[in-house]
């Protein structure tokens, strides 16, 4: 099953495209993370899969064929966005009372055994909580719901370091007690590797780069070797980057169905964060049809 | 691959049915300031009415003891009339009171109702929950709605029985703009437009201090609107005519009191009057109080009755009037108008917030 | 958190090993682990019996995607270090030739007074000492040998025609 599947999913805001012709089919039990440069759509692609905004063009479906924001999808996806919205003026135990009383699902024990756990007080008004604390809370009320899907916002943006690994910490904790799905996105790209096992690159609205991480690490390499072979060498391979010095230069290039390395010439394996920055640096750059394409990547999930 | 907690096909055939108390508890929990403010609202305008209603006890029951409710030209009847004329400050007061009331829970209630959740951002929370924005407004709105009517029904009624000696000595009428609006029903559905308007703009606007301020202007201003023409212009509607009546004046809304018959039917209301001359033609206001000072100045004379005095002189004294069984018609005509108003709005909200993407 | 509190918790005993990640060494987490069980096995901090940490604890603890645990504790398994108890959790099975305190100390000697003393006289400093063990290491370990998830090959030679 594809926990999110778009075609061609376009979004437009008065005369700004916030996504366009974004194709993608991410299979369930993963986590992935979404990434990409401030207005890259990554927010609006998340809005669109939980139902805060409907699309302009395209299609999108959540959990196999639920439509995002049907009651059926909003009982099996639970969203934290970007700000942490929650009632500031109520207290803990009433946003707690709140969040159980919109749900159908609802594991009151469990929300209350973090918080205890979490060391947040009950009776303590939400909007006198720290950041770090809010953003567990509305963590602790999403994962209540007992989501199969759990879509999150930039959850780190606003935490300090503890608080990112705190909250973070809880989520892969969920993952590793029940198996559920995760997107989470990010314009911070080093140590995603650590959470996700899958990779969603924007980029001005559009996907440049999909896949589970190890394939994408194994699809890739960095060839070095001397400057006069560089445009030679490069035309064996799809180049995704090309760096030259006096006397060596580096290409970035994907590598599948090419084994052949070229004598003289290294490869080297490439850190997850160089591959995204490369792919983002060059918008002309894109994996799809990359090396499977969506049909291929959709054949894969039957099995 | 990963395991979902219960088959697509199961999730997909389960009802959703509408959790009306757990939407209760929301509601409750989200605005429980506000709701305790309106409370204690309801109950001290309550309260003023009952200890006003108090005060004009004693003198009522004698008016009743001594037959003046029969015959109001017999001797004490007048010193009692004079009482309660002079006495309408506390009843008007609640009459003003309660006018506010729509607007107040238009503006406080209907307004933030939806204009916070945009503004502050809490949507994104409460519309990504399992069930669902439509259904989450529909049930608050729904809630509100019902509270609000009925508690305003019920002062309603308490303004009217605060009103009924007033009315049966004649010095207000449940026919006059000011006492029309405010009858049980006629409050709960002014309360219910203001709250379905403000909930309406709220959701438009979506900026709390702003929607609150339209708010109060349409609704106040239309509540205004109504006192000083709307009314009038309803009761006028298909009034029946009459030349039997004795001259009163022109004005609009002159009261036929219980107990003098010969202005007309009992509890009937005066909504025009005009005279016509000799040649048939309607004359004009100056005209026309030009005969009647004429016809009154030859009555205390003492010389003729005016009434005889009018036809020697073939000036005829027209009146379009309403009596009593009808007043029920124009308050269900106008509650409707109300409600009609409140449901499209309510209606027009769902819709925004369905769409709002 | 909870699990480093025994106090408050009493269903997370004091583990058998605790973990450490290096995020940017280069070396993927799952590995990592593996290395570090690998390594506790040699020194004798792990003996045949050991329970390993539940995956979600040390998920808990170390924030890290909870199938990276389970590749190393599969990892761990093919080896032949592990077996798994099912309901019960994942068991030190057999320790490998152990490399026991003296042996590393005697190692460790004979490297220093040997091979980098000729290294040193040869004239490579610190960073082409190591740059050239890598490489004699991966010489060492260049036999057949299952590859990894998909095929990363770390650095590698071009032998082929240009």
């Amino acid at each position: 099953m594809n926990v999110v599947e778009t075609s061609g999913l376009a979004k437009r805001y008065r005369s700004t495209w916030a996504l366009r012709d974004c194709t993608l089919a991410v299979p369930a039990g993963r986590i992935v993370a979404l990434v990409g440069p401030n207005g890259a759509g990554k927010t609006t692609l998340l809005h669109c899969a939980v139902g805060l905004c409907t699309a302009t063009n395209g299609n999108i479906t959540v959990l196999g064929d639920l439509a995002p924001g049907s009651l059926d999808a909003l009982e099996r996806v639970a969203f934290v966005a970007q700000d942490v919205p929650l009632y500031k003026y109520l207290s803990v135990r009433s946003m707690v009372a709140v969040a159980r009383n919109l749900n159908s699902r609802f594991d009151q024990a469990q929300a209350e055994e973090r918080l205890r756990a979490l060391e947040i007080p009950s009776d303590r008004k939400v909007g006198k909580l720290s950041g770090g604390q809010q953003a567990q809370l509305a963590l602790t009320l999403s994962l209540a719901r007992d989501p199969d899907l759990l879509v999150l916002d930039e959850p780190l943006a606003r935490l300090d370091p503890l608080a990112r690994h705190d909250f973070m910490a809880l989520v892969m904790a969920a993952v590793a007690a029940s198996g559920f799905s995760v997107i989470f996105s990010s314009h911070v790209v080093s140590e995603l590797e650590r959470f996700a096992d899958y990779l969603i690159v924007l980029a001005r609205g559009r996907v440049q780069m999909l896949g589970d991480i190890d394939d994408l690490l194994a699809g890739h390499a960095m060839l070095s070797g001397p400057v006069e072979e560089c445009d030679l060498v490069g035309e064996q391979f799809a180049v995704v980057q090309t760096r030259k010095a006096a006397r060596h230069a580096e290409l970035l290039v994907r590598t599948t169905g090419n084994s052949e390395l070229p004598s003289g010439w290294e490869s080297d394996d490439v850190s997850l964060e160089e591959l995204v920055l490369a792919y983002l640096r060059d918008p002309s750059a894109s994996m799809l049809p990359g090396p499977l394409t969506l049909d291929e990547l959709e054949a894969s999930e039957v099995t | 691959m990963a395991t979902v907690a219960g088959s697509p096909v199961l999730a997909r055939q389960r009802k959703h049915p509408v959790p009306w108390k757990a939407m209760a508890r929301v509601t409750w929990l989200q605005r429980r300031s506000t709701l305790i403010g309106l409370l204690v609202v309801f109950v001290g305008c309550a309260v003023a009415i009952v200890v006003g209603q108090a005060g004009t006890h004693a003198s009522y029951a004698s008016f009743v003891a001594n037959g003046c409710v029969q015959n109001r030209f017999h001797t004490p009847c007048g010193n009692f009339e004079n009482w309660f004329a002079n006495n309408t400050d506390p009843f008007s007061a609640m009459v003003i009171a309660l006018h506010v009331l729509p607007v107040v829970i238009g503006v406080f209630v209907g307004a933030p109702l939806l204009s916070r959740e945009l503004e502050s951002g809490t949507f994104r929370f409460t519309w990504t929950q399992g069930i669902g924005r439509s259904r989450a407004v529909v049930t608050t709105l729904v809630l509100l709605a019902v509270f609000v009517t009925l508690t305003t029904c019920a002062l309603g009624l308490l303004l009217n029985w605060f009103a009924h000696p007033f009315e049966i000595i004649g010095i207000e009428s449940q026919w006059q703009s000011g006492l029309f609006d405010m009858t049980g029903p006629m409050l709960a559905t002014w309360t219910l437009f203001g709250l379905a308007l403000g909930t309406f703009v709220g959701s438009l606007i979506g900026r709390t201090v702003a929607a609150m301020a339209v708010t109060a202007a349409i609704v106040g201003g239309l509540l205004v609107a109504s006192f000083v023409w709307l009314v009038h212009q309803l009761e006028a509607f298909g009034a029946l005519t009459s030349t039997r009546l004795v001259p009163m004046g022109l004005g609009v809304g002159q009261l036929n009191l219980v107990g003098s018959e010969n202005n007309g039917p009992v509890g009937s209301w005066l909504v025009r009057a005009w005279f016509t001359g000799p040649d048939g033609k309607r004359l004009s206001t100056a005209a026309a109080y030009n005969v009647i000072g004429r016809m009154f100045d030859e009555a205390n004379k003492g010389k003729v009755d005016p009434s005889r005095w009018l036809s020697v002189h073939h000036y005829i004294y027209w009146v379009g009037y309403q009596p009593a069984s009808r007043f029920w018609i124009f308050q269900v005509i106008a509650a409707a108008i109300l409600t009609l108003l409140a449901a499209l709005l309510a209606l027009a909200t769902v819709r925004l917030v369905r769409h709002r993407a | 958190m909870v699990i480093d509190k025994e106090v408050d918790d009493h269903e997370a005993p004091v583990p058998s090993i605790v973990f450490r990640l290096e995020p940017s060494s280069g070396v993927p987490t799952y590995l990592q682990l593996v290395h570090q069980v690998e390594h506790a096995l040699r020194l004798g901090y792990l003996t045949h019996g050991d329970q390993l940490p539940r995956v979600k604890d040390v998920v808990a603890s170390l924030s890290i995607n909870p199938n990276t645990v389970l590749k190393a504790y599969r990892d761990l398994e093919q080896k032949g270090l592990t077996a798994g108890r099912p309901g019960q959790g994942t068991f030190i099975q057999a320790s490998p030739e152990t490399v026991g305190l003296e042996r590393l100390t005697a190692l460790r000697r004979s490297l220093v007074s040997g091979w980098l003393k000729d290294a040193s006289a040869a004239g490579l400093d610190e960073q082409g000492t190591v740059a050239l063990f890598m490489a004699a290491l991966r010489d060492f370990r260049d036999r057949p040998v299952e590859s990894r998830s998909a095929g990363r090959g770390g650095r590698q030679r071009g032998e082929g025609v240009a």
